[in-house]
């Protein structure tokens, strides 16, 4: 086990902008503190989590304990190298968005709004890495879920409602299966850590495999992951660009992080009491059951990639597309994991891919969608059939957009080039490790995909770039000064990770690995690897050809503009279950309603029988005053008088029993 | 400190004093009354605090108040779990009242209802630190007397059919504890409340015990609204909002949901629970009564309505978890009391406010009310999200601890069970909250505070108070567990 170290930084990182949250909201109208608050909270975040680096990179954790706050045992952040790495892009990308909103968000309304819950949603993001143990991620991810469904909202239109009600109650859904999860676990290990646990070396039993299909089922809802993404391509455009960027960029991360540290840290045999010798035999029931679970996380994540890129080649919005994408890219990261879980011990390249990815892809498709924002604000239009020749018009976006494209592609150099890398290595090695033939079947539709990829993000690029403007486009203005240093930043910082791939593999990815039961000798190979081997350059040379030629395709073929029938869908198969279950009720309800009419026709009358019957035998007060006055219609009356006697018979009673002790008469 | 031991019974005779004296206020002297009413409640909530720190520090201890034969006896006892349920009502009567002030303001017929209100206190009380079966029955028939008149206050038809509804179920309830009574005392000798339980199975033939059992069960199952006996409940809505807050989400359903306990542990134990081979009959009913009313509820469109169906649902929780019988189970059912007491009267009182400051009491009339009751639907948002169970609001740990019961009883149903029910409990709690804060309506911002500060500052202290239980975990937690422990286990008292 690392060394702990005791420091509030985690506390700190989480408080900063929940209290930027609470300033916010008692002066939701005035810009300067707003702005103001927005911008202390991001990057008070950032500064609480970089000052986290010196220890975490020394390899030891970060421990803060407070007994018995919203968990009934520890509410703990524990800080390892994987999560630090996370809430390090969380923390920086946000600010970026921050500063890009601070312009964006002049041609929306109810901008207070917005940024307090924005500070909120940042309050919730980061707390899921630095959180240490499962009940205490549940409490950062449950706030993450809810104040973001403000900014998925946040344009009030009835779009956006039926996107919301669909985040939310998904959201909320999700949330109650990692509850569920936790519990069953919790129950069965009697720990929450989010540690390997030793309990589990003696093999799975029902409640265990229950226990993590909940809460992979949990966090794969926030991650977007086949066939329970339908709320993605719905949420992520309507929210305001800034929200749709960390949606898109952090928040469904967020349930890859969820993911990976399920299946390739809780359910993995104990470093600590088994010797690293025997890791791989001495615990071979967990790790076959566990292998069998990353098999089916391959293949999720290979239907969730390619999926994503198929519907994203027919988006017109440049938002959904970019939204579909983000499926697509979360597919390849829930790939690595499945990688890293079936091959158990031997799955650092899996674990790293994915890992590495999960960076990269915070990256572009944060400014992809700052970028989008960027085209709403001055074209005011979404849709790629009435852009074109934005290059001219913007070419800050444009540049910015170019570098993005050519990392999410893999293009060598640019930032997406090692981690697509990284996990092709890693589905190829899963097809040798065991010769299953479907993944050999898995790898052509990952580079297939890969493919899908160009085409799509081609097909952005001319269509708003690079084509002549098409007839009556809106007038262009030019990039505010904000937005251009939000997305500048990320873009610089894009074009350094690409041109050091090996600086951010031993730095921030490798060690991020540490934290895992993973084999030392396959961990040093990894960080060792030669990223521009021949084959790897010419894999990517296929991509991009067969990308080119995709798209030279489509484009003839206009399947751009093909429309999916509704009825494909999944969304129209949950509602017309709806609709089934509303009927059922109603079958089943009404024997109920039948029984409770003819009842309440009869109690009706037996109410009325008796009552004229009381009424016969109540005395007539006749004209007497006193009588008037001691009536049972006069009940406020009545009551007085009984409750005098009462009290008189109470208080002698009381004297009686206790008076003659109390005033010492007895 | 010798005359502390009396405390029980001052803190039954003082509020019954106040309604007295408040009686001879007349009707017009809103300025004498109001401040008089909030006092004496002051006074019994202090008290009830002293009762509970003295209780804390040096034990328990039990007064007799008089004998009516060997045997029969009208005795009150301050033990732990008296200690719950008068804390709980002590306290929560005081915000009622605070807030009555305000609601009441236009009302009719104030007299009457403030007296009554007293009333209701002094017999919860009771009912709270009763020591044996006939004194729980004694104030708890007086509970029901006392409340019609609160329940028919609106003198209008719809309320007077309520009313009688009411009076009807509760007396067919009393009606069956009565029964229950009988048989028990008949078969064990004894009413006594014992820890472990006064019932041994071997006396007396099964098919009695279980039959008293039953009895008890369904006669308080009334005021607990267990589901078909629950359809006083939402009629009784009818009756002014802090009455419905405070009698319908606090005290008289929770004095079934108390009688059922006590039942439970207190007369029967666990042993002889195990053996009566009932448990899983009633937690199944329970299960049951927790996903139909939260189905109706969502079809409801009056406010106070939903509220009620949601309360059913919701009362089925500490039932549960009583019925589970496991420890954590129980510890979980103890812990929603209080978590539903405290997240329920704030959502009543928002109802209230709402009712007061715009006359809507339909959802669907709801839309963009965010916007002239920023703060009042605030609080009902975090109540809201507590009741769905998601941290860091309270509803949350007991649910936390309903779970971890139900799978120490091997029933991963009920997991279930709770599961379905906090979807559904977002599916019709969430709606509002969207309504209010993000639909356009005809609201707008009003100059000065939304709404009377008499119900807004218990609305904001209550809902700070679900955060703050719902985030400061030693607040409530260890003690619940030591309650249900003393519950649980037997030994002397």
């Amino acid at each position: 086990m690392p060394q702990e170290y005791i420091s509030y930084l985690p506390l700190a990182a989480v408080l900063i902008p929940l209290f930027s949250f609470l300033m916010i909201t008692f002066a939701l109208e005035l810009v300067w503190w707003r702005n103001s608050w927005a911008i202390i909270g991001s990057t008070g975040t950032l500064a609480a989590v970089a000052m986290m680096y010196q220890q975490v990179s020394q390899g030891e954790a970060i421990i803060f304990r407070i007994p018995m706050i919203v968990t009934p045992y520890n509410f703990v952040f524990r800080v390892d190298e994987f999560g630090f790495l996370f809430a390090l892009i969380i923390a920086f990308i946000w600010l970026a968005a921050t500063i890009f909103a601070l312009d964006y968000m002049n041609h929306e309304q109810n901008r207070g709004r917005f940024f307090a819950f924005f500070m909120l949603t940042l309050s919730g993001t980061v707390g899921v890495p630095l959180a240490g143990d499962l009940l205490t991620l549940l409490l950062f991810f449950e706030i993450m879920s809810l104040a973001s469904y403000v900014l998925v909202v946040h344009t009030q239109t009835k779009e956006a409602f039926s996107a919301g009600n669909l985040y939310l109650y998904l959201g909320i859904f999700g949330g109650m299966c990692l509850l569920t999860g936790m519990g069953l676990f919790y129950y069965n290990a009697g720990t929450l850590a989010i540690a390997p646990q030793a309990a589990l070396m003696e093999g799975l039993d029902g409640l265990y495999i229950a226990a993590a299909v909940l809460m992979v089922l949990g966090f794969g809802i926030k991650a977007g992951m086949v066939p329970l993404h339908i709320w993605l391509p719905r949420a992520h455009p309507v929210a305001p660009a800034p929200a749709s960027a960390l949606l898109s960029g952090l928040m469904i991360k967020t349930g890859a992080y969820g993911i990976i540290r399920v299946v390739s840290m809780i359910y993995t045999p104990d470093q600590a009491s088994v010797p690293v010798e025997s890791l791989a035999a001495g615990a071979s029931a967990l790790w076959e059951q566990v292998s069998g679970g990353g098999y089916i996380l391959i293949w999720i994540g290979i239907a969730t990639m390619f999926f994503g890129a198929a519907i994203a080649l027919i988006q017109n919005n440049v938002k959904k597309l970019l939204a579909c994408s983000s499926i697509s890219q979360i597919g390849y990261i829930i790939m690595g994991a499945g990688v890293g879980a079936y091959m158990g011990f031997d799955g650092a390249m899996g674990i790293g891919g994915a890992t590495y990815h999960i960076f990269n892809h915070a990256f572009f498709k944060s400014t992809l969608f700052l970028a989008a924002g960027a085209i709403v604000y001055l074209t005011g239009e979404l849709d790629l059939r009435r852009m074109g020749n934005l290059k001219a018009k913007m070419p800050f976006t444009a540049v910015v957009v170019l570098i993005a494209s050519l990392g999410i592609v893999g293009m060598p150099l640019f930032n997406g080039y090692a981690s697509k890398t990284l996990l092709h290595h890693a589905i190829v090695e899963a097809y040798e490790y065991q010769h299953v033939y479907s993944l050999f079947i898995a790898e052509k539709i990952f580079t297939l995909t890969s493919a899908g990829t160009v085409c799509y993000f081609l097909k952005f690029l001319f269509l708003a770039f690079w084509r002549p403007a098409p007839e009556n486009i809106s007038e262009v203005k030019t990039e505010p000064l904000m937005m251009k240093i939000g997305m500048g930043v990320l873009a610089l910082s894009m074009v350094l990770i690409g041109i050091s791939p090996y600086f951010v593999l031993s730095k921030l990815v490798g060690p991020s690995l540490n934290a895992f039961s993973l084999d030392p000798y396959l961990l040093q190979y990894f960080l060792d690897i030669n990223l521009f081997y021949l084959a790897d350059l010419g894999a990517v040379a296929l991509v991009l050809g067969l990308g080119a030629g995709l798209f030279f395709l489509f484009k003839r073929t206009n399947i751009f503009n093909l429309q999916i029938p509704y009825w494909l869908g999944i969304e129209f198969y949950g509602i017309q279950t709806g609709k089934l279950a509303v009927r059922l009720w109603g079958v089943i309800t009404l024997p109920f309603i039948f029984i409770q009419k003819l009842f309440g026709k009869a109690f009706d009358r037996i109410y009325e029988r008796v009552f004229s019957l009381l009424q016969g035998v109540d005395y007539r007060p006749g004209d007497s005053a006193i009588f008037r006055l001691i009536n049972i219609s006069n009940i406020e009356f009545d009551m007085i008088l009984v409750l005098v006697a009462l009290s008189i018979i109470l208080a002698v009673a009381f004297y009686l029993r206790f008076g003659l002790t109390l005033f010492g008469m007895q | 400190m010798e005359y502390l031991i009396y405390l029980p019974v001052f803190l039954i005779l003082f509020p019954l004093a106040g309604a007295l004296l408040s009686a001879l206020i007349p009707e017009a002297n809103d300025r004498l009354r109001n401040p008089f009413v909030v006092i004496i409640t002051l006074i019994s909530a202090a008290a009830t605090v002293v009762t509970l720190y003295y209780f804390y520090h040096f034990g328990g201890w039990e007064l007799l108040i008089h004998q009516i034969t060997p045997g029969l006896e009208i005795k009150l006892r301050m033990e732990p779990f008296a200690a719950l349920f008068a804390g709980t009502a002590g306290i929560l009567w005081f915000f009622a009242v605070l807030y009555s002030t305000g609601y009441m303001a236009h009302e009719h017929n104030r007299r009457r209802y403030y007296i009554f209100y007293l009333l209701s206190l002094s017999m919860t009380m009771g009912i709270a630190m009763s020591a044996n079966l006939l004194t729980l029955y004694l104030f708890y028939e007086f509970l029901t007397i006392f409340t019609f008149p609160l329940v028919i206050h609106e003198g209008n038809r719809e309320a007077k059919a309520a009313g009688m509804r009411y009076i009807i179920y509760s007396f067919l309830g009393a009606g069956l504890i009565l029964i229950g009574l009988i048989l028990t005392f008949g078969n064990a000798g004894t009413l006594e409340f014992a820890r472990g339980g006064v019932v041994d199975l071997a006396t007396g033939s099964l098919l009695q015990w279980r039959v008293a059992f039953l009895c008890f069960i369904f006669g308080f199952g009334v005021k607990a609204a267990i589901m078909p006996l629950h359809a006083w409940l939402p009629s009784a809505m009818a009756a002014p909002t802090p009455v419905s807050a405070l009698l319908h989400a606090v005290a008289v359903v929770k004095s079934g949901i108390f009688g059922i306990v006590r039942v439970m542990f207190s007369v029967f134990g666990i042993t002889a629970l195990i053996g009566l081979e009932l448990g899983f009959f009633v937690a199944g009913l329970v299960s049951v009564t927790i996903l139909v009313a939260s189905i109706i509820a969502m079809q409801q469109d009056v406010l106070k309505r939903r509220l009620a169906y949601s309360t059913i649902s919701q009362l089925g929780y500490i039932t549960l978890g009583a019925g589970l019988f496991s420890l954590i189970g129980l510890t979980g059912g103890l812990l929603h009391i209080i978590n539903h007491a405290l997240l329920k009267i704030t959502l009543f009182f928002c109802a209230g406010a709402i009712i007061t400051v715009t006359g809507k009491k339909n959802i669907s009339d709801l839309n963009g009310l965010g916007k002239q009751m920023p703060l009042t639907m605030a609080a009902f948002t975090v109540a809201a999200i507590g009741m769905i169970g998601i941290p860091p609001v309270n509803g949350f740990i007991s649910k936390w601890y309903l779970i971890q019961g139900s799978l120490e009883s091997g029933a991963i149903i009920f997991v279930a069970v709770l599961i379905g029910s906090a979807l559904l409990n977002a599916a019709y709690f969430m709606p509002i909250v969207i309504a209010a804060f993000f639909k356009e309506g005809d609201f707008t911002k009003q100059k000065g505070p939304e709404a009377p500060l008499s119900m807004l500052i218990p609305i904001l202290i209550l809902v700070a108070g679900c955060l703050v239980l719902g985030t400061n975990l030693q607040l409530t937690v260890p003690f619940m567990h030591d309650i249900a422990e003393y519950l649980f286990y037997s030994g002397g008292n």
